[in-house]
């Protein structure tokens, strides 16, 4: 009986795993270094108990890259290695998994504010949004806070008439602060929010409200030391606009301005009206709307496709009307579920809008709100035809709309994005490394140049050849850059250079991987790895040929 | 009114004139096509009565092949016929029009709110950095600005008046006969208010209809141009549908389409990827870009058409004005919703065929945002019900808007003109006042147009003073309507339009060659060099029998 009940639910929940684990391997096409680090490091823990720095059990954060990446994913991802062994599907389940969760999370949520069928057409939305499923497939941290905050939501509202669901709510708040750094601005501004605009229903349980964020803060002490060191800025100091590369451009552009200015008024006057405090309100200032806009959620995303597309948008077209309606609705209504949702989605933008625009897996945090409104606008429009007839057709259109859509969505994220995305999300290690693993008989030393992507290919070289993790501790060789990124040398004959050296700097027995077009050589390469559209992705030469043709012309 | 609040209204439209006449004739620099057709054509309506096609040109005139309306060419003609033939007299007309929107923004939000929201409402748009450079270059779409907020006074008073009805109507038909984007706009924009009204204009039902019956019969004479190609060209050349980016489109499907055939049926994708959805995204991401924050907030078009190309249309501070304006329009269900939510929804439905942010379809907009920021900036005033912070509110939006003016200020007399030079065609006014001046120590004088598409010849007739009976006599000039239907114009007098720098050897004794930087390279030094205002080369001008001579010496010394 109960089970007929919820067969609609169910059937969500399953259309949701399939969009999420069908090929999970391949799809996103290629495996970004942050995947593979995520699966290194987890493989190298249940291995030998230590990170690839040699650090045991790390907590609350791991160097990687040097970017410092907060644990939560890690150890997620340490449980599902131990069971698939290392693999990109293993590395991707933890967050394909989540994925699937915050759908039921989102019908919980969407259930609590508004009605049943508003939840089930929330939580359908949530299982197709391109953003999400997107989200969901790539082995990255940000989404697995959608379902943090969303069911840590679902506890606190439902807190407000049953005390005990607080605790559960504080846990799940909590733990998001550990799994990805968009949280640490986020959530202390949304929570602070919601406190203020449900004063009179805190101070029920302002008693336990007040021993749960004690405890709640008692458990992120362990968090302190790395908020207000290097480990917990890196990423804010490498990337954004005050501290990081496009600051730059900011300053010319203020010196420029002041010189013209200064031809024709006084300095004091031009240094007013010209300086860096301004720019940077009107850099953040546009940033924030840009990120709130309808280019960055409706218009083709990224041109790298990175956890978004480069073909499409992140949201469906049918879904605006929806989102437009559901909002004019709720503020018509005056409904108390927008005390939630306006804050979560005017602050999702926050901490994203200080390193830049389109940056999707900052950004994710938003869903399922869009989701949620979206279903709101549908409901409220269907329940106000009259007529039944109309309704029915309404009902007819909708499903042929949506169906057509996520056929088109499933076309898109199959067939089409791979072919446009796949260089830029390192398609090709696999087969590269695959391939060099295979010549270790033939050759003794292997040379990959960093030319090709910015130095992180050690960690794709670790992933792919399963490289044993004590091995490459005792066998590494590498430094810390003046900007906290890890620079790698060589790991035993696995040699990582800035860019291709001479042939003459390079022993006997090696082969040089390059990138397309980076060294022109007299003879050809051995091999190539290709990109999906067909492009050259890696050249690999066998180095004494080269040697010998050089000896050759030379002559 | 008070007395005190007169001189408030005084005190913005003596800002508005200042903003919009203070060095116009320099400020935008340079003086573009469309500028000079304006002004020529004008002046050719002046002396003989007819266009430089020799056509009487209404409703429309063929100019450059682009058939403009003649809106804005009439006023020229009178402007002309006080102040002469000249840049100032050509921008006259869209200046003082400028200055004139600032009042009817004024009677418009009166109208709509109270008289507070009015004065600052056109204090904004007295402010208004799109406004002013729309205002400064002779260019008809700003016309619209003024005519559609005083018509819809009008129809508002006539709510109250059915007098008014009258003319309200008078203006939107005008309207039609200045800039195309009424066309498509007012018919849409008019019929929405219409029927948003329909309860209290139950009243003047009869009224009602004779001003429309009078306004149709007012439209006539368009009918002909807006059922031909001559109504169309403009959506021919540019709309994504018929226009160059149409092959954008397409390539893009077929990639798409390639990278789905390896993997699924054809008819499947041809389902998914063809023109027809390819068109509607198209149109519906160009509505929603036509109506972001980035259109108006952030830089405008590198070329800085009818925009400033260094700085946004809006100001910064406008931004969450205009947001708790809409809000609070929404949630106090304010009756001006009715008249100003259509309005904005509704004006990038005619510029979204033809693509994103351009100033000048989008500027029939103006002036509702800006009287919605005005009341936005009331009701946040009425919301903060302390005195003591509705005191620092003031206070602080005032050293605000002061430094965002000084900024506008400095941005455009001396940032503005530094980067503006070369999409704005400046050095044309000194290169053909200089040409003018030598074309008699010339047997020809030849001008590459490879640069710049053509249209050299307005402003030649324009600055060097060509007769329009010269202009129509066969004998002096060569022109005739190309391929595409632009027009070409291969040569007035001895001066010759050439599509490039001829051969050396291919030319005659006597010849003077004008062309853009390094577009030639010869040994001998150009007679006289055109700069733009940041010091780049605009022309070259050779005398080509010294280059030869040159070029001799060195041969011989070879």
């Amino acid at each position: 009986m109960k089970l007929k009940k919820n067969l609609l639910l169910i059937a969500i929940i399953a259309l949701s795993a399939v969009l999420r684990f069908y090929n999970l391997s391949n799809i996103p096409a290629g495996f970004n270094d942050d995947e593979a680090a995520f699966g290194y490091n987890a493989y190298s823990i249940t291995k030998i108990g230590k990170d690839e720095w040699g650090k045991m059990l790390p907590f609350p954060v791991f160097e990687s890259f040097g970017d410092w990446k907060l644990v939560g994913y890690l150890y997620l991802t340490a449980i599902s290695t131990s069971i698939f062994g290392l693999s990109e599907f293993a590395t991707r389940f933890p967050s394909a998994l989540f994925g699937v969760f915050t759908v039921f999370a989102t019908y919980l949520l969407a259930k609590e504010l508004f009605n049943k069928r508003i939840a089930l057409l929330a939580s359908l939305l949530i299982a197709i949004s391109p953003w999400h499923v997107i989200a969901s497939r790539n082995a990255f941290e940000s989404d697995l806070l959608s379902f943090f905050i969303t069911l840590g939501i679902y506890a606190l509202i439902k807190a407000f008439e049953e005390k005990k669901y607080l605790k559960y709510s504080g846990a799940l708040f909590v733990l998001a602060f550990y799994i990805y750094r968009s949280a640490w601005i986020f959530l202390p501004l949304f929570l602070l929010t919601i406190l203020l605009l449900h004063q009179s229903q805190f101070r029920k349980f302002k008693k336990e409200f007040l021993k749960y964020t004690i405890i709640g803060i008692v458990f992120l002490l362990p968090l302190i030391p790395t908020i207000f060191s290097f480990r917990g800025q890196s990423r804010f100091v490498q990337e954004s606009f005050i501290t990081g590369a496009t600051r730059i451009g900011i300053t010319n552009d203020i010196n420029i301005r002041r010189g013209l200015c200064s031809n024709n008024m006084p300095t004091f006057t031009c240094t007013i009206i010209y300086n860096k405090y301004i720019s940077f309100t009107k850099t953040y200032v546009a940033n924030y709307f840009k990120n709130l806009s309808f280019d960055s959620f409706f218009e083709n995303a990224s041109p790298t496709g990175f956890q978004s597309f480069a073909t499409r948008g992140v949201f469906y077209l049918f879904e605006l009307p929806l989102l437009i309606l559901g909002l004019l609705v709720l503020f018509k209504r005056k409904d108390p579920s927008l005390k939630i949702l306006i804050p979560w989605i005017l602050l999702a933008p926050i901490g994203a809008s200080i390193t830049g625009i389109g940056n999707y897996g900052r950004l994710n945090l938003i869903l399922p709100v869009p989701q949620i409104i979206a279903a709101f606008g549908l409901y409220a429009f269907l329940t106000n035809l009259n007529l039944k007839a109309l309704r029915l057709a309404a009902i007819a259109t909708i499903t042929i709309v949506i169906t057509f859509s996520l056929c088109k969505f499933v076309v898109d994220m199959f067939y089409v994005e791979p072919f446009f995305t796949s260089r830029y999300q390192r398609y090709g290690y696999k087969e590269l490394f695959t391939y060099l693993n295979n010549q270790k008989s033939s050759y003794e030393h292997f040379y990959i140049s960093g030319k090709i992507d910015n130095s992180h290919q050690y960690i794709q070289y670790l992933f792919h050849q399963k490289v044993d993790p004590q091995y490459f501790l005792s066998n590494v060789k590498r430094s810390h850059a003046k900007d906290g990124w890890v620079s790698m040398e060589s790991i035993a004959n696995y040699h990582f250079p800035q860019s291709a050296p001479g042939p003459e700097q390079i022993p006997k027995k090696s082969l040089l991987v390059t990138g397309s077009k980076e060294v022109n050589y007299p003879v050809g390469p051995i091999s190539q790895v290709k990109y999906l559209n067909g492009e050259v992705g890696f050249e690999v030469y066998d180095v004494d040929s080269i040697k010998a043709a050089n000896l050759k012309q030379d002559k | 009114m008070t007395f005190f609040k007169k001189y408030i209204l005084l005190a913005i439209i003596m800002l508005a004139i200042f903003l919009r006449f203070w060095k116009l004739d320099s400020m935008p620099i340079g003086f573009n096509d469309d500028e000079a057709a304006f002004g020529y054509d004008a002046y050719s309506v002046l002396k003989t009565g007819r266009d430089e096609w020799a056509k009487v040109a209404f409703p429309t005139f063929e100019s450059f092949g682009d058939w403009k309306l003649v809106g804005y060419l009439y006023p020229t003609v009178l402007s002309e016929l006080f102040f002469g033939k000249n840049v100032f007299a050509v921008r006259f007309p869209s200046a003082l029009i400028g200055v004139l929107a600032v009042i009817s923004t004024y009677l418009l939000a009166k109208k709509l709110f109270d008289q507070k929201t009015a004065l600052f409402a056109a204090f904004l748009l007295a402010i208004n950095p799109w406004h002013i450079i729309a205002s400064r270059n002779a260019f008809e779409s700003d016309i619209l600005i003024f005519t559609v907020s005083i018509s819809v006074y009008f129809f508002l008073k006539g709510i109250e008046e059915k007098k008014y009805l009258l003319y309200s109507f008078l203006g939107f038909a005008l309207s039609f006969y200045v800039y195309r984007s009424a066309w498509f706009f007012l018919p849409l924009f008019v019929s929405t208010i219409i029927f948003l009204h329909r309860n209290i204009l139950q009243k003047h039902k009869t009224d009602l209809l004779k001003a429309l019956i009078f306004a149709f019969f007012l439209l006539v004479p368009l009918l002909p141009t807006v059922l031909t190609f001559s109504g169309q060209s403009r959506f021919f050349q540019e709309s994504f549908i018929y226009g160059v980016a149409n092959q954008g489109i397409k390539n893009e499907i077929n990639e798409k389409r390639g990278a789905c055939f390896e993997h699924s049926k054809a008819f499947f994708c041809k389902m998914a990827y063809n023109k027809y959805l390819s068109n509607i995204t198209t149109y519906v991401n160009n509505y929603f870009e036509n109506l972001s924050s980035q259109t108006y907030f952030t830089k405008g078009p590198a070329n800085g058409y009818q925009s400033f190309s260094n700085r946004g249309l809006f100001y910064d501070f406008e931004l969450p004005l205009l947001l708790v304006g809409i809000v609070m329009l929404i949630v106090k269900k304010e009756k001006a919703a009715k008249i100003l939510i259509p309005w904005i929804l509704l004006v990038p439905l005619g510029a979204s065929f033809t693509g994103v942010g351009n100033p000048g379809r989008l500027n029939i907009m103006l002036p509702a945002p800006q009287i919605i920021a005005a009341y936005g900036f009331f009701a946040m005033l009425t919301l903060l019900n302390k005195r003591r912070l509705k005191g620092a509110v003031i206070f602080s939006a005032a050293i605000i808007i002061t430094i965002s003016l000084v900024r506008l200020w400095t941005d455009m007399f001396y940032f503005y003109p530094k980067i503006s030079g070369k999409y704005q065609r400046y050095g044309y006014q000194e290169l053909f006042k200089f040409i003018a001046s030598h074309k008699n120590d010339y047997n020809q004088i030849i001008i590459s147009r490879k640069n710049d598409n053509a249209k050299q010849y307005i402003h030649y007739m324009f600055f060097g003073d060509i007769p329009p009976e010269k202009f129509s006599d066969s004998s002096f000039t060569t022109r005739y309507r190309g391929e595409d239907k632009w027009q070409v114009v291969e040569k007035i007098g001895n001066v010759h339009f050439y599509p490039a720098a001829p051969n050396l050897e291919d030319v005659e004794q006597k010849t003077l060659l004008v062309t853009e930087e390094h577009e030639v390279s010869y040994a001998q030094e150009p007679i006289h060099v055109v700069k733009y205002p940041n010091g780049d080369t605009a022309f070259e001008l050779y005398d080509l029998d010294k280059v030869r001579e040159k070029l001799k010496v060195t041969d011989d010394q070879l």
